[in-house]
């Protein structure tokens, strides 16, 4: 492998700097514009290429087109664009001359002749040429939509593509998952690559529970020009080690040859929390003084007996039946509030997002540009968690020579962000919200008391409070990378791109002195803080050679190498006893903690993909990728991941019926194998730097930080897929369907050992180790169905439906492996189960049918041992997207909504609720005040998880044991996503105004409506954000904001 | 481009990279860690060693915010009581254990702090003995081996009487260990005081007095707990009533604070105490209204962490660098007097109250003269104790001078459940029960179960772990 790393070095070398005659000879022009077939109407967007040439252009809102420095001889154009069929259109070009070729495409839903250009390779294929189901997402699809954020650009919009833990933190992140997925233990993200550079989407800033920070919204969806989706690794095998959860490829826009194109936009909305949050519940007793709640509350006091929450009474917990009515647990009302909607103790306001943007494109037939800028500013909904962006970018295309291409892209990201507390996080707003007592503190009772105790709110902390915790970052962030493709000979092309993807990160946290007095570092104040460096380097060359052995078969060879480089670097400081109103660790004067790290990884690979295609209808693709990486283990070297693929066009052959039922058929089957390398620590034994105390001096020491483990290797995922796409009703209606097997074996499994062992120690001791054990199964099908309905001039409509259904489980956790639990133990990694699926004990309800107070005795124990509940991830999904465009552009209507189902949500926040308390002031003690806890009248079923939680059932062994199954929820929903209007501007009028070429005013909104049985705050967010591989649950998680978008569009 | 220029192009640039090695390509930096051989060297051992007596120090009453060993037991013991809203610690203190499936993170986490600091004692310790020339008159050897038993004391004391004592060497994996017993762990802990006694014994400078002295107490520690009353009180003999061996903790960052300044300014624990009284769980010694100068206090200056419960710190730790004794000669004391209540010789009564009567300069000594007070105020004098004059009211007694004397130090829960082991009391007569004050009522565990995780090891099953067993 080294050996042909070295050659394909060579190749690329030498085919770069040979032959440079080509360029000077004499050369002609092609023109022409591209219509609808049906309505004559121009079609804008379209790419159209010349076959075998680098060369293509874009054509303009008029349908137009150049291509310039055409070489003379006879031509094939091929137009390609998202709704239309491919067309291939000969031509002769003659030197000195101008071929004018006029093109009408077909309606197409399906789209066979859509290009694919790969990060790697450098090649632009079309779908037909490959085995796979490739799913894109183009700019057309995201003009309409009520998109706030890149993370928005990925709901909802392709089979087997899910965004998961899309809370309403603004600047939070999000897992994607594709099919399902692989790995126990290792990252199950896509790889992610922009015009052609690996971009980072790694987290990380200081927590502020559970929530974490986003980088894939970085991007600014503006600028998107389309994105590919490789699904898994029957698609991803030329990605080699990095790819096995799929790969997403994002190409941003370009310019066109042609007039100077501006587009301006400005857009704004307001956000808001529609969430019904639940009511917190006070019973009490009616003393002498009724007529004073806060006199009323005095008789909660502990040591008054006489009136506690019934569920609180004296031996309720041993089974006696509560006496609702006199005595020790009398309750003559109950007060009911939900402070996060009252009037006057609401942490909400209406969250607001302002946006601006322009962009310039254009060029000759030597060089095109595409520049913009946009701002985007957003506050959410506490009023103290805000984003501010910044994007720049510059994308240049230059033809040097009529067979040397390149482009060079360079984007400026600079986001700032203000994220408050939330989740498991004292200074979060719901938190205080959803613990609070139900009573409307007085004036004096606000100001009576300082933060950390004030009346009314679950940890004594008001939303003015709360400002004082916020955690900053800003983010600069440069992708530059350059690209080229040079054609020496007619039948080589060499490609190569070289990038760097480079973000400075600055995290810091900085309480003042005396805001939030609840311990020794916050009376005094304190500052952290942590600068950080990230790289990516990316290098791709090959060298791809066309032959054509046979007339009605053509060749495609690619030979190519590969090298990334991922850097981490950062420095941290901490500090107490800050001077008042600065915000530096310089500033701080006890307790200092600083710390330096850094990482590095290094991969390697080469790759050889041969490609037959017989009469552009069936073609047969193979390869092969070697990687190796600086965190395999010692012991280990190159590793190869094969991929094969067929796909036939079977509805151009001639024995094929020629029918409008059938118009088009495609069956494809693919099979691949990705990888994914192990984490960069893993293989080695490590020993961390620690101070020790002796005496009154502190002594440099180390402790065990992990286990290495010299034999590691990448887990590596296969995959095989098959379907067919269909065109039917001459292509009105396509079909999609797919079904997808995908096995991790040697998935890296990090081992928990018996703590006996001794090497498990704190946080950052875990006691495990990566061992290749593992294996993952993931499998399911996908289907898609895009209709044409209607496409006459004065309207048009269009339909799109995906359904998908994965089955996931754990085929083998290694020998001798127990489950791994986590989540508060109500999640396990178990063989024979999918990945992190819900566990528990299940109970029931004796006589469920007699409405009435549940004692714990009313509660019986299902199960011995936990069983199985469900799993994390959606079994099956579907999305309902259309749109509808009316008086030729003038009104277009578009929705988009979607279905999960199958799946467990944790309700911990209800679970917390019912065992934890509000402040009852200076006496009382902390009480559950969920209704489960407050209401005698609750349903059963609510008491009865409370109870199973809080005190236990009794199995049939005869051991109590409390379980927190019911909180395990279905998770079931449908939400309506996005729904939008567009209003165009009439081209009379726009005909008026000289400059102005077009102009639209988007009505959007977006998140408008959930439809679920789940109990909780959301089925879908999430405690961990994005940053947790399989937790799965909300725990006073921020739920998804609803927005309401105005747009104005202008072309000129 | 001229033939000779495109040649001499395509050498320059070709050249390299067919000579370039990908093993060099591939080869990264690690400047964050060390690596085990690294520091396996006579100079590497005064790292290693203090990275071991470290180890120890989070795992008996270190880990910042996280709970070890100390916290814990002094929770589910009547000597403290949760202020918190974590379920886990709440969990800790009413008695009733989460099922180790379901985890208790602070529970969980003193078990494995405690096996780390083991393995960690014992392998540094055996690493000096390999490299060093004279390795057993090297007085870094005793005092490790001194603590790698008081680890093991303190997992005998804490947990359920099933625990595996694993072996590892410098992170690799060696044998897996068969659940010991109660008795068995503190048997296995005399071996190591033993092998201590033995290494101090070669040395005469102040550090191997002090190994010796701290194995002294070990040993009698680990013989009380297995009723073997004569000869601990033979082991401690000789050991000073001055004799101090502190567990030292530092500002200088979070993972060595003092764990229950940290935890009691952070408001999540505190000393038992409500307007009704401070008896927890009815069985619960007066630590706050007694005003014992052996247990000062003061107010925090806000409810406890949740809210509700108010918040009373020991005057012991007044800082996040506070040390903490974990053996001294009132200990040794201490042991002496019990064996003489058991019939091993002496008068257990006026060992009690000489140190009684010694009880300012004790605690002077221990916790400096600014933390002597109560609430604000001067704490209480000692008097003289009187015989009660059963033997169950002076064992109640004993108990209840071990229990002031030895506050927050990681003793009580050890003494509760021998109070039921060895002297057959039950259960619930000892620990705290009925009402608990956040609600509902007192579970029955009197020990913590084993983390899940020690079901990876084939030898051990849960079901080989009790926690209603003393």
């Amino acid at each position: 492998m080294i050996r042909a790393l070295r050659l394909i070095a060579a190749i690329c070398v030498i085919a770069a700097v040979t032959t440079a005659d080509l360029a000077a000879q004499e050369t002609g022009v092609i023109t022409g514009t591209v219509v609808d077939q049906q309505t004559r109407q121009p079609i804008s967007g379209v790419e159209v290429s010349i076959v075998g040439t680098t060369q293509s252009a874009i054509t303009n809102d008029q349908g137009a087109f150049l291509l310039l420095r055409v070489a003379p001889g006879r031509r094939v154009l091929r137009a390609t664009v998202l709704g239309f069929a491919g067309a291939d259109i000969p031509v002769t070009v003659q030197a000195g001359q101008t071929a004018r070729v006029d093109i009408a495409l077909r309606v197409s839903a399906l789209q066979l002749d859509e290009v694919v250009a790969s990060a790697v390779t450098g090649r632009v294929e079309r779908k037909r040429e490959l085995g796979t189901n490739t799913a894109t997402i183009s700019s057309r699809d995201l003009e309409r939509a009520p998109i706030t954020k890149m993370a928005d650009v990925l709901v909802g919009r392709a089979a087997g593509v899910q965004l998961q833990g899309v809370a309403g933190s603004i600047g939070t992140s999000q897992r994607i998952r594709i099919r399902g997925a692989n790995s126990i233990s290792l990252s199950n993200e896509p790889l992610i690559f922009v015009d052609g550079v690996m971009f980072s989407n790694t987290r990380g800033g200081f927590a502020v529970g559970g929530q974490d920070y986003s980088r894939l919204n970085d991007i600014n969806p503006e600028d998107i020009a389309n994105m590919e989706i490789l699904k898994g690794p029957a698609a991803s095998a030329l990605y080699g080690t990095a790819a096995a959860n799929g790969v997403i490829l994002i190409t941003t826009k370009r310019g066109q040859a042609g007039n100077t194109r501006w587009h301006a936009y400005t857009e704004f909305g307001t956000s808001e929390d529609i969430t019904d949050y639940p009511l917190n519940y006070l019973p009490y007793m009616i003393n002498a003084d009724t007529a004073n709640l806060f006199t009323a509350r005095g008789n909660l006091n502990e040591g008054s007996s006489t009136s506690r929450p019934f569920r609180f009474c004296p031996n309720y917990g041993a089974g006696t039946t509560p006496n609702l009515a006199n005595g020790s647990c009398r309750q003559d009302e109950i007060l009911t509030l939900t402070p996060l909607t009252a009037p006057g103790l609401s942490p909400f306001v209406k969250g607001n997002r302002t946006k601006v943007g322009l962009s310039v494109s254009g060029g000759s037939d030597v060089v095109t540009y595409y520049v913009s800028g946009d701002i985007d500013q957003e506050q959410g909904v506490i009023s103290f968690n805000e984003q501010d962006r910044v994007n720049l970018r510059t994308n240049l295309g230059a033809r040097i020579r009529d067979n040397l291409g390149l482009n060079i892209n360079a984007a400026y990201t600079r986001s700032t962000l203000a994220l408050n507390g939330n989740d498991n996080n004292i200074f979060s707003p719901l938190i205080n919200g959803l613990l609070a007592t139900p009573f409307v503190p007085t004036a004096e009772q606000r100001a009576g008391s300082p933060a950390g105790s004030r009346f009314g709110t679950g940890y004594g902390f008001f939303i003015d409070d709360l400002e004082n915790y916020k955690s900053d970052q800003v983010v600069d962030r440069f992708i530059v990378g350059a690209s080229s493709n040079y054609q020496p000979i007619s039948w080589l092309t060499v490609n190569g791109n070289v990038g760097l993807d480079f973000f400075s990160r600055e995290d810091g946290t900085t309480i003042q002195p005396g805001r939030l007095p609840i311990s020794f570092s916050y009376v005094n104040g304190w500052r952290q803080s942590q600068r950080s460096n990230n790289y990516i380097w990316t290098t791709n060359a090959a060298a791809v050679g066309t032959f054509r052995p046979m007339e009605d078969l053509g060749s495609t060879t690619t030979l190519g190498g590969s090298f990334s480089r991922e850097q981490f670097e950062m420095t941290y400081c901490y500090g107490v006893g800050i001077v008042e109103g600065t915000s530096s660790c310089g500033a701080t004067s006890s307790l200092f903690s600083v710390d330096e790290g850094y990482t590095e990884v290094r991969t390697i690979g080469a790759y050889l993909q041969q490609q037959l295609n017989w009469r552009e209808r069936l073609i047969v693709s193979g390869s092969v990728r070697g990687d190796d990486n600086s965190a395999f283990g010692q012991e280990f070297g190159f590793i190869y991941y094969p991929g094969v693929s067929v796909s036939w066009v079977a509805s151009e052959e001639p024995f094929f019926p020629e029918t409008d039922i059938l118009s088009n058929l495609r069956l494809r089957a693919a099979y691949g194998k990705s990888g994914q390398r192990p984490n960069v620590r893993d293989a080695v034994t490590l020993l961390e730097p620690v101070a020790v105390a002796s005496g009154n001096t502190d002594l440099s020491a180390v402790r065990l930080r992990s286990i290495g483990n010299v034999d590691l290797k990448p887990e590596r995922t296969t995959e095989f897929e098959f379907g067919f796409d269909a065109g039917v009703l001459s292509d009105r209606v396509a079909i999609e369907f797919t079904r997808f097997t995908k096995k991790s074996v040697d998935a890296l499994v990090n081992r928990p050992l018996p703590a006996s062992y001794g090497l498990t120690g704190d946080a950052a001791t875990t006691g495990s180790i990566f061992d290749n054990l593992g294996s993952v199964k993931n499998w399911g099908m996908e289907l898609a169905l895009n209709a044409r309905v209607l496409n006459i001039p004065q309207a048009s409509a269009n339909l799109r439906l995906s359904a998908t259904t994965l089955d996931n489980e754990i085929i083998d956790l290694g020998e001798d492996i127990q489950p791994i639990v986590f989540n508060r133990g109500n999640q396990q990694h178990k063989q024979g189960f999918p990945t992190g699926g819900f566990f528990g004990r299940r109970y029931e309800i004796v006589n469920p049918g007699q409405q009435r107070v549940l004692t714990p005795a009313d509660v019986i124990m299902v199960d011995d041992t936990s069983v199985f509940l469900g799993p994390q991830l959606p079994t099956s999904t579907q999305t309902l997207s259309g749109d509808i465009t009316l008086f030729r552009n003038l009104v277009t209507i578009s929705g988009l909504l979607e279905r999960r189902a199958g799946h467990k949500q944790l309700n911990y926040t209800e679970f917390f609720r019912c065992q934890t308390g509000y402040n009852n002031g200076t006496q009382g003690a902390a009480r559950g005040q969920c209704q489960a806890v407050g209401d005698p009248n609750a349903p059963l079923e609510e008491q009865a998880r409370f109870l199973a939680a809080r005190f236990g059932a009794t199995t049939s062994t005869g051991t109590l044991s409390a379980t927190q199954a019911g909180y395990a929820e279905d998770a079931d929903f449908i939400k309506l996503r996005e729904l939008s209007l567009t209003l165009g501007v009439p081209q009379s009028l726009s005909n008026r105004f000289s400059v102005l070429q077009g102009a639209s005013l988007t009505l959007s909104g977006r998140n408008l409506k959930t439809w679920t049985d789940y109990t909780g705050l959301d089925p879908e967010i999430n405690e961990t954000g994005g940053g947790a591989n399989f937790t799965q649950g909300e725990f006073n998680t921020q739920p998804p904001l609803r927005y309401y978008t105005v747009r104005f569009n202008f072309t000129f | 481009m001229r033939p000779l220029f495109r040649t001499l192009l395509i050498a320059g640039v070709a050249l390299p990279l067919v000579a370039c090695d990908t093993d060099e390509l591939l080869e990264v930096e690690e400047p964050t860690f060390a690596t085990p051989p690294s520091l396996r060297t006579e100079a590497g051992i005064p790292t290693l060693f203090a990275g071991a007596i470290g180890d120890f120090q989070i795992a008996y009453s270190g880990a910042s915010l996280n709970d070890s060993y100390m916290a814990v037991t002094a929770m589910l013991s009547d000597e403290l009581r949760s202020a918190d809203t974590f379920t886990s610690r709440n969990a800790n203190d009413r008695r009733d254990a989460f099922i180790p499936v379901q985890g208790n993170a602070e529970s969980d986490r003193a078990y494995n702090l405690l096996q780390y600091a083991r393995r960690s004692t014992g392998e540094i310790a055996d690493v000096i003995a390999e490299i060093m020339p004279a390795a057993n008159a090297d007085a870094r050897y005793p005092r490790l081996r001194a603590l790698q038993g008081f680890a093991i004391v303190a997992l005998g004391e804490a947990f359920c009487g099933a625990v595996p004592l694993s072996s590892s060497v410098n992170g690799v994996i060696a044998d897996l260990g068969t659940p010991m017993s109660t008795s068995e762990l503190m048997t296995t802990a005399a071996t190591r005081f033993q092998d201590a006694l033995d290494a101090a014994a070669l040395g005469a400078t102040a550090a191997h007095t002090s190994a010796l002295n701290l194995a002294r107490v070990g040993m009698g520690r680990a013989l009380l707990n297995n009723g073997q009353y004569a000869q601990a009180a033979a082991a401690v003999a000789g050991v000073p009533t001055s004799f101090i061996y502190y567990v030292d903790h530092s500002d200088n960052s979070t993972r060595q604070y003092n764990q229950i300044f940290a935890l009691q300014d952070n408001r999540r624990y505190t000393m038992t105490h409500d307007t009704v009284n401070d008896r927890e769980g009815i069985n619960g010694l007066p630590f706050v209204s007694s005003r014992d100068p052996r247990t000062p206090w003061y107010l925090h200056t806000q409810l406890g962490f949740d809210q509700a419960t108010l918040a009373v710190r020991t005057g012991r730790y007044t800082s996040y660098s506070a040390d903490v004794v974990l053996a001294d000669g009132i200990e040794a004391r201490l042991i002496e007097a019990e064996a003489a209540l058991n019939g091993a010789g002496g008068d257990w009564l006026a060992i009690l109250n000489d140190l009684r009567a010694d009880v300012s300069a004790l605690m002077t000594a221990r916790y400096g003269t600014q933390t002597l007070t109560c609430g604000g105020v001067a704490c209480n004098a000692l008097a003289p104790l009187a015989d009660p004059g059963t033997p169950d009211a002076r064992v109640d007694l004993l108990f209840q001078e071990r229990a002031f004397w030895l506050y927050a130090t990681g003793h009580r829960l050890g003494d509760l459940r021998r109070l039921i082991r060895q002297y057959g009391r039950g259960a619930e007569s000892v620990f705290p029960t009925g009402d608990w004050h956040k609600g509902g009522t007192y579970g029955t565990d009197v020990n913590f179960p084993i983390p899940f995780n020690e079901t990876q090891n084939p030898n051990y099953s849960e079901s080989m772990c009790n926690t209603k067993q003393a």
